[in-house]
């Protein structure tokens, strides 16, 4: 059953390849599009380890600001180009979207690197301590820790970017996302699944390379120690990120929505909306964490559904508007909000399965199938006290993906339901304004409610470990 | 009830590329107390795991009381396992450990194993010692016909390590459970059991009486072992 469903989520990107081979259009590789993508990716990478390895190795040192970290990545990065708008800058080209894609991508560096340098054994320090200098430390001790977490980390930040829609189209880069939805809505099916084949490729082949490398920084205390004058400049380097990259905005969506009864008053205008995109979000969300809690064990077909988190999300929307056109789908269907939701899961779902996945020792659940218990009864007195915080976590941060994700909302809204998240896309086209600055203090405070729960089962040490 | 045969056949398995068992022979009769001996890597656990169901061989069969226990799924083994690591769940308490598995019995293994007044503790809040005790108990709660005992006392000291194998054994004799004691060494539960298997690199090397081991060794590793193994508990 678990096994069928995780086919199921991978049906939009059969969608997505079976229209590549067979779909209407032309064949047009995209060059510039590949040559922006490219750089604009490369550009945020670097800017993330440029602003993460600092932050990491201060972040090293454990304590309750690991967890403040994770913040400015929960952002949507749609809030981090209003932000830009708000600021009043000129419209930003290639670079100045790989500068908004770095404030919102730069944690997944810091966090990668502090989570190995936390990891270092202390009797390695400790040995190398009493017979080699700083440097041949830092050599032979750190860098062969950090290095396989700091690559994936870039990695990830440089697919992130790579398939990033909403930024690019909103300040109109013709980037391989926003190609391949401009060649969609010309209706040249293949022409669009082609331009994004390439990048499904990339992404499965990093994907299987990547799932195996720790990321997430273990709860407890760090046994990573740093010399001061470094963690103060790391310290520096780190808070101004956290601050240029969360605070700023937050402050300049405060400020610019006006008095509370204001912001009440937009999110009343929208309230239709916001509860129907909550809605959607909140099913995908405790669709997929039962879904993992209830596999709780490694599978095969995790890289795909780890490469669909690295695409841009109008390609699993693309594969299925286009699997669905294929097969008939009856229209009550298509406008039940199904698609959507569909897409959004088969786009987040390594979010829910990698945590959960291991929540619980393999051993005790033998234990529990040698006692003679049935599976329902394992799964509720062995599975879920065991993955719950996690689950809890998981469900947070994927309902708040759904909520601000734009790529297949745009191309899978029902009629006359569109979502919050692409209600404050296409509201951005005509400025900033108040109703953006509400629309996103909403989405902030959506961020602060996510985060506690990702505290809560992430971060904090649990009390219960034999 | 007493205990199952076992007969294993030519039983192969293989993991992450690497064979661990090479068609593997052995017979452990109805109530027997069986030691499998061997170094770290040798196959012990992964053995075990097959006999439990918990991992499905490559080639060969596992024959319960004569019948191929191939179909038949680990719950419905009546296997009782004491894990290496354990495996006591983190979120029940030792009453509902017991309870869960062994119903009504839950009370009388509690006395037995010496859990008296830990009931409402949860593993974390157990000694070592305590723990071992509580996953013994579990593995018996449901007066299993084979008990497979994975290293159970590798983290006791000696008088904690003795007693326990006291009670197991005492158990053991009054149930008929058959059971298979895995150890890499010899200690007092190995020197007590009726024969000695000695595994090395997935193939048993010789089995038979600890005196037959120690006065016949078939090869130069058995008595190499012996010599570098002599070790018992005190």
């Amino acid at each position: 059953m678990t096994r069928a469903f995780g086919l199921l989520l991978l049906l939009p990107l059969a969608g997505f390849a079976l229209e590549a081979i067979s779909g209407s259009g032309e064949f047009v590789f995209p060059a510039r599009a590949w040559g922006l993508t490219l750089a604009g990716a490369a550009s945020t990478a670097a800017l993330s380890i440029a602003v993460g390895v600092p932050a990491g190795w201060f972040l090293a040192g454990g304590g309750p600001v690991r967890s403040l970290a994770a913040l400015p990545l929960l952002l949507p990065t749609l809030l981090a180009a209003a932000c830009w708008m708000a600021l009043g800058l000129p419209i930003p080209g290639l670079f100045g979207c790989a500068v908004i894609h770095g404030a919102v991508y730069w944690p997944v560096v810091a966090l990668a690197v502090g989570a190995a340098l936390a990891r270092i054994p202390r009797p390695h320090l400790d040995a190398a301590d009493l017979q080699l200098s700083r440097t041949q430390i830092l050599r032979l001790v750190v860098w062969p820790h950090a290095r396989r977490p700091l690559l994936a980390a870039a990695g990830i930040v440089f697919l992130l970017s790579a398939s990033e829609f909403t930024v690019p189209a909103t300040f109109a880069v013709p980037t391989l996302s926003v190609v391949i939805y401009e060649r969609l809505s010309a209706f040249q099916f293949a022409a669009a699944a082609w331009a994004g084949l390439p990048m499904i490729l990339a992404a499965l082949a990093f994907a299987i390379w990547v799932r195996r490398i720790p990321l997430i920084p273990k709860a407890g205390a760090a046994r990573f120690p740093r010399t001061p004058a470094l963690t103060a400049g790391a310290w520096v380097i780190a808070t101004a990120a956290w601050i240029l990259s969360f605070g700023l905005p937050v402050a300049l969506f405060v400020n610019r929505a006006g008095t509370l009864s204001a912001v009440l008053s937009v999110w009343a205008d929208f309230g239709v909306s916001i509860v129907w995109s909550a809605g959607v979000a909140a099913a995908v969300a405790a669709i997929l964490v039962t879904w993992s809690s209830l596999s709780a064990r490694r599978s095969a077909m995790e890289p795909l559904w780890l490469a669909a988190l690295f695409l841009p999300g109008i390609v699993p929307a693309l594969g299925l508007a286009a699997l669905s056109g294929r097969l008939g789908l009856p229209l009550w269907f298509m406008d039940s909000g199904a698609l959507l939701a569909l897409a959004l899961m088969s786009r987040f779902a390594a979010v829910a399965w990698l945590p959960l996945r291991d929540a619980v020792e393999r051993s005790h659940i033998e234990a529990g199938e040698l006692s003679g218990m049935s599976r329902a009864r394992i799964w509720r007195k062995i599975v879920l006290p065991a993955a719950l915080p996690k689950a809890l976590a998981a469900g947070a941060i994927v309902f708040f993906l759904a909520l601000a994700e734009i790529g297949p909302a745009v191309l899978l809204s029902p009629p006359g339901r569109q979502t919050v998240a692409l209600h404050l896309f296409n509201w951005m086209h005509y400025g900033y304004d108040e109703t953006v600055a509400s629309l996103s203090l909403m989405l902030v405070g959506t961020v602060g409610a996510v985060w506690s729960l990702v505290h809560v089962g992430c971060f904090r040490r649990n009390p219960i470990a034999v | 009830m007493s205990g199952v045969s076992v007969g294993i056949r030519s039983l192969s398995k293989s993991l992450g590329g690497r064979v661990v068992l090479r068609a593997i022979h052995l017979d452990v009769a109805a109530g027997e107390w069986l030691a499998l001996v061997g170094p770290s890597g040798s196959g012990k656990t992964t053995l075990l795991r097959l006999i439990a169901g918990l991992d499905r061989p490559e080639g060969g069969e596992i024959l319960f009381d004569g019948c191929d226990a191939a179909s038949i799924p680990p719950r419905h083994r009546d296997v009782g396992m004491v894990f290496q690591d354990l495996a006591l769940w983190p979120y029940l308490s030792v009453h509902d450990h017991l309870s869960e598995v062994g119903g009504d019995a839950a009370g009388e293994l509690v006395e037995r194993f010496g859990l008296t007044g830990l009931e409402r503790m949860r593993p974390h809040e157990l000694s070592g010692g305590e723990q071992q005790r509580l996953a013994l108990a579990r593995a018996v709660a449901r007066s299993p016909r084979l008990l497979l005992l994975d290293e159970p006392f590798s983290s006791l000291d000696p008088v904690l390590r003795r007693a326990l194998a006291g009670t197991l054994r005492e158990l053991q004799r009054e149930r008929e459970i058959t059971t298979i004691y895995v150890s890499h060494y010899f200690e007092t539960p190995v020197l007590n059991a009726s024969r000695v298997a000695l595994l090395c690199q997935g193939r048993i090397e010789q089995a038979g009486t600890v005196a037959e081991l120690r006065e016949n060794p078939k090869s130069e590793w058995v008595s190499a072992f012996f010599a570098d193994e002599a070790e018992v508990d005190s």
